[in-house]
């Protein structure tokens, strides 16, 4: 019988917690909170995804831009932001010199799972395995 | 308000609460304008995590970046920085480099 081999997010984006020294991840789609592996509660993690795409239509308010990255520094860590489609990834990381290093990789990864994400939010019914198919008659 | 064609790097300082710069007084606007909005927001998200108020602030398009940060002194709007904003997808760590080492 074959394994099934069945990617999740949520191994994607613990990977890609050991790309630095990364204090947590928060992935959203929209307005939604995806998953939330911050070092807080969701309510917490729900309101920096609000004040994100605040932030995001603020500056696209004025016109035509695009702002794609946003990157905070606080007395004990930095917040790095990328926006691609609807999707927004947040990475606290404590050593601004990591702070390209993680961004390619976080784009990288945004760029990839976009299967993944589409998994997450159409999840498909679990399909009967073949050998329980009602055998048919001749 | 997008600013026209700021390159090479512009800098700007931060002092007594006014943006400052040898530039013309149109990007001196544009930076005013991105930096308050940065460090609102920047301020927000801090409020959301319990982590306080940015030292420093980075916003990113494909074709203008823009940073500012403070210089150790307090982040509070009349405390001493500097900012910088460059018509280019520009290094992180590097312009925050070029832009903290203004203070030397």
């Amino acid at each position: 019988m074959a394994a099934q081999i069945t990617p999740s997010i949520r191994s994607a984006i613990e990977r890609l917690k050991n790309g630095g020294a990364i204090n947590g991840i928060m992935l959203g789609w929209r307005r939604q909170l995806l998953l939330n592996l911050l070092p807080y509660e969701d309510f917490r993690a729900e309101r920096l995804l609000e004040s994100l795409h605040d932030a995001h239509d603020h500056f696209a308010s004025g016109g035509d831009r695009h702002v794609h990255t946003f990157w905070f520094g606080y007395e004990t860590c930095h917040a790095l932001t990328l926006f691609r489609g609807d999707c927004v990834i947040t990475l606290l990381h404590t050593r601004a010199e990591e702070a390209d290093f993680l961004r390619r990789t976080a784009q990288t990864f945004l760029e990839d799972s976009q299967l993944l994400i589409n998994d997450l939010l159409n999840p498909v019914p679990e399909q009967e395995d073949a050998s329980s198919d009602p055998i048919t008659p001749i | 308000m997008r600013a026209t064609n700021p390159t090479p790097l512009t800098i700007f300082t931060l002092k007594e609460g006014i943006v400052e710069s040898t530039s013309g007084q149109h990007l001196v606007d544009a930076f005013a304008a991105d930096f308050q909005g940065l460090r609102h927001f920047g301020m927000k998200i801090g409020e959301a995590l319990n982590l306080g108020d940015p030292w420093t602030g980075t916003a990113q398009e494909d074709d203008l970046t823009v940073n500012y940060a403070y210089f150790g002194e307090g982040t509070g709007p009349e405390d001493p920085g500097a900012g910088a904003m460059i018509c280019k997808k520009a290094l992180l760590f590097e312009i925050l480099t070029k832009v903290t080492t203004q203070n030397l």
